[in-house]
């Protein structure tokens, strides 16, 4: 189970995560919803044990996370970060160095899924294919918590629901994927909980099934609900 | 820590390739002034080669930095920081790596002067004079300091605790810019400007240890520049660890 509690960071004076408490069990695809500057990134930065909290505590299997829990907890960050230098094969490899959890065989069949060649240059990549690319070698780990930050940021519309499908074949049944996006209806295919964060503060957590048979309301009517209010319409 | 050291190698792989290539270039003009018997173009030749010495080190120790500085302080910093290793073998890695090179540029260059000395010695027929003469200045240097096998070994040891100690400030200078700065333009030079400051603190410091040229001054001076060594890489490690944001 990951659990942050009480967690907070800052920036300077800027609060990113204010006071969050939140469960994440195992068997579950959650959806990390808000809109930009909402906390997202942070906490899941946070829960790779990729930033240390101002108070509060991020724990894996009742450990704070760190070092060790890197080992299963696989994150994707939005913005491509693989070496210029390097070809597909090579990030493939790279990832194979350093996690014992990677699987080369379902590097390579999800690169062929995804029309992607292990002999393509990163610096020649674009966009779409760098977002392809970062999906198939971080799926390509037997994680125990897979966290994706805007995984279908820079992959067009007719490739997002194949993709959408190639993660969510990878994840084993016990484990856990999270992943935050703006494309709620997307996520709503996919997901069965659903986590609201506002203003760096956890605004609801949700089961998906629980959310439409007690409000009647969609993920995406939720949403609607939940943010309209911050704007103030 | 080999995985790491590895990559490493791999990052700075174009400075060296570039090291190399000049290096090449430089030593083939001097081959042919040689052949060619024009002396004009061996003292040329000669001269760039030795600046190219010089000034090759002081680019590979630049280019380790900047590595450090881009890891530290772009996106591609997931590619370290997600994975299971230690800010401590993290920055190891890149410390090893940039000591490394240094020195095997430097022993490269080294090895190629002593080539090009006896070429030229060769040429102009003055090798045997040169080898006497060296014989008689090696001996004259030795009982000038009176040194024998161990104070020469601290000697050397206590020019490569500097080395080492230089490499760990710069990396430690950049790693207190990446912390106070995360990510600004100028934040490479203040890496530099920070550098620059703490090195010359270091050699104030080492100024200090009186000038004995015996084995105890030697010690000091090794003992010293380990010293400060260890505790930048601490220092930077653990910076590296709490302050520094992907």
């Amino acid at each position: 189970m990951l659990e942050s509690k009480d967690i907070t960071m800052r920036f300077g004076k800027t609060v990113a995560v204010d006071h969050i408490s939140l469960r994440l069990e195992p068997g579950h695809i959650y959806a990390l919803l808000g809109p930009n500057g909402s906390g997202k990134t942070t906490w899941m930065k946070l829960a790779a044990g990729l930033l240390k909290p101002a108070s509060g505590e991020m724990l894996w299997n009742g450990q704070p996370v760190g070092i060790e829990s890197r080992k299963e907890i696989a994150y994707m960050s939005t913005e491509p970060y693989f070496y210029n230098w390097m070809t597909a094969g090579g990030v493939g490899k790279y990832y194979a160095d350093f996690f014992g959890d990677y699987d080369a065989e379902r590097f390579a069949d999800l690169l062929d899924r995804m029309e992607l060649t292990p002999e393509l240059k990163v610096k020649e990549m674009s966009s779409g294919m760098l977002a392809k690319l970062k999906i198939a070698v971080t799926m390509a780990r037997r994680a125990k918590v897979w966290l994706l930050d805007e995984p279908f940021n820079g992959i067009d519309l007719l490739a997002r629901d194949e993709i959408a499908r190639l993660i969510v074949e990878s994840v084993d049944k016990d484990a856990i994927l999270a992943m935050s996006s703006h494309l709620v209806e997307e996520m709503e295919a996919v997901a069965d909980k659903a986590v609201f964060i506002k203003k760096g503060v956890l605004a609801e957590s949700w089961d998906l099934e629980e959310l439409r048979q007690e409000t009647g309301l969609s993920m995406a009517d939720r949403y609607r609900e939940v943010y309209s209010r911050q704007k103030g319409v | 820590m080999a995985k790491l050291l590895r990559y490493e190698f791999r990052k700075t792989m174009l400075a060296k390739i570039i090291m190399l290539a000049i290096a090449g270039t430089l030593e083939l003009i001097f081959v042919i002034s040689l052949l060619t018997d024009s002396r004009t173009l061996i003292a040329f030749s000669s001269l760039m080669l030795l600046s190219a010495a010089t000034n090759g080190i002081t680019f590979i120790g630049l280019w380790s930095l900047i590595v450090l500085h881009r890891d530290t302080n772009s996106k591609q910093s997931y590619m370290l920081f997600m994975t299971p290793n230690s800010s401590f073998r993290i920055l190891g890695a890149k410390v090893i790596e940039c000591a490394l090179s240094i020195l095997l540029v430097g022993a490269c260059f080294t090895a190629l002067g002593f080539l090009d000395v006896a070429l030229v010695l060769n040429h102009f027929k003055a090798l045997d004079d040169f080898l006497s003469m060296i014989r008689s200045l090696g001996g004259e240097v030795a009982k000038i300091l009176s040194m024998d096998s161990g104070t020469i070994i601290l000697l050397v040891l206590s020019v490569l605790s500097m080395y080492l100690m230089m490499v760990n400030i710069a990396f430690f200078a950049d790693t207190l810019s990446s912390a106070l700065l995360r990510g600004k333009k100028a934040g490479f030079l203040v890496t530099l400007a920070f550098f620059l400051a703490m090195f010359i603190g270091m050699i104030a410091l080492l100024n200090l240890v009186p000038s004995t040229f015996d084995a105890k001054e030697y010690l000091l001076r090794t003992a010293i520049a380990l010293g400060v060594s260890v505790a930048a890489y601490l220092g930077g490690a653990l910076l590296m660890d709490a302050k520094l944001s992907v």
